[in-house]
C-alpha cells in the first residue's frame, strides 16, 4: 500500500527566480517571482510596483522631475520651514515688503536726492546740507540765547559767513 | 503466464519544486476534489500572500499609493 502525505508548501517548494525559465527533470517550467503574483486582475505584483514607482512621469497629480509646461503643481499652503509655498502665500509675504526702488539701501553707493518734503535722505545728503549752512559763507541771522544765563534770546546776523551783529 | 510478483511494480516519486505553472492564481476560489471530496480551494494572489506580520503585498502596494497621493 502507497500512502501519500499532503504537506503544505512552503518556499523551499518553489523554483523562486528572476529567470525566464528553469528546466526540470519533468521538463521546462517557469520560476515563480512577483509578475507572476496577482496584485489585481490586470496586474502583477511587480507591474503595479513598477507603476507606483514611475507614476511620477505619467499622472498628474504628481510632481514631473522635469517639468510639465502645460500644467502648474499646486501646493496647499505651507505651515512649517520645509514646506513649498503657493503663489498666492508668497505674493502675500511679499506685499509686507517695500520694493527695492522705493527704499534707500544700506550701504549703496548710490546717491538719492528727495523730491518732496516726506521723502527719506541718505547720510551724504543730510551731510551735504549741514556743510552748506555751518561751514559755508552763509548769510542770514538767527536766534541764539545769552552765553551770560542761557535764556535770554539774541539775534545774531551773519553776512557771507561773517558775524555782522549781535542784538 | 505472468504470476502475481510479475504485475507488481516500483512507483518512484520524484520531487520537482513548484514553478509559476503549479500555482492556481487569481482572485477567489475554486472547488477541486481532494481526498474523493470537493473542496474550496482559496487561489493565491497579493492579497493573501503576507508582506509583514499585519499587512499583505497588496496592502502595502495599495499604501504606496495612498501615501503618493497625499490622500
Amino acid at each position: 500500500m502507497v500512502t501519500l502525505s499532503k504537506e503544505l508548501m512552503v518556499i523551499e517548494d518553489m523554483v523562486l527566480s528572476m529567470d525566464p525559465s528553469v528546466t526540470q527533470e519533468r521538463g521546462v517550467g517557469t520560476p515563480f517571482n512577483a509578475a507572476y503574483l496577482p496584485y489585481t486582475v490586470s496586474e502583477s505584483v511587480a507591474v503595479a510596483l513598477n507603476n507606483r514607482y514611475t507614476m511620477g512621469e505619467t499622472d498628474t497629480k504628481f510632481a514631473l522631475l522635469a517639468g510639465l509646461s502645460t500644467q502648474a503643481f499646486e501646493v496647499n499652503t505651507a505651515t512649517i520651514d520645509t514646506h513649498a509655498i503657493p503663489k498666492l502665500q508668497m505674493d502675500t509675504a511679499l506685499a509686507l515688503k517695500a520694493n527695492e526702488t522705493d527704499v534707500i539701501l544700506k550701504g549703496s553707493a548710490v546717491s538719492y536726492t528727495p523730491a518732496s518734503d516726506l521723502d527719506p535722505v541718505n547720510k551724504g545728503y543730510a551731510d551735504g546740507l549741514i556743510a552748506d549752512k555751518f561751514l559755508g559763507a552763509i548769510t542770514g541771522s538767527f536766534i541764539a540765547y545769552s552765553i551770560a544765563d542761557g535764556t535770554t534770546p539774541v539775534t545774531v546776523s551773519v553776512t557771507n559767513g561773517v558775524i555782522t551783529g549781535i542784538v | 503466464m505472468a504470476t502475481e510478483e510479475d504485475t507488481s511494480e516500483t512507483l518512484v516519486f520524484t520531487r520537482q519544486i513548484a514553478g509559476a505553472e503549479d500555482i492556481a492564481f487569481g482572485f477567489g476560489s475554486i472547488a477541486q476534489i481532494r481526498e474523493g471530496k470537493n473542496v474550496t480551494i482559496t487561489l493565491v494572489n497579493s492579497s493573501v500572500i503576507p508582506y509583514d506580520s499585519t499587512r499583505s503585498i497588496k496592502d502595502v502596494i495599495d499604501e504606496l499609493l495612498i501615501a503618493a497621493q497625499g490622500a
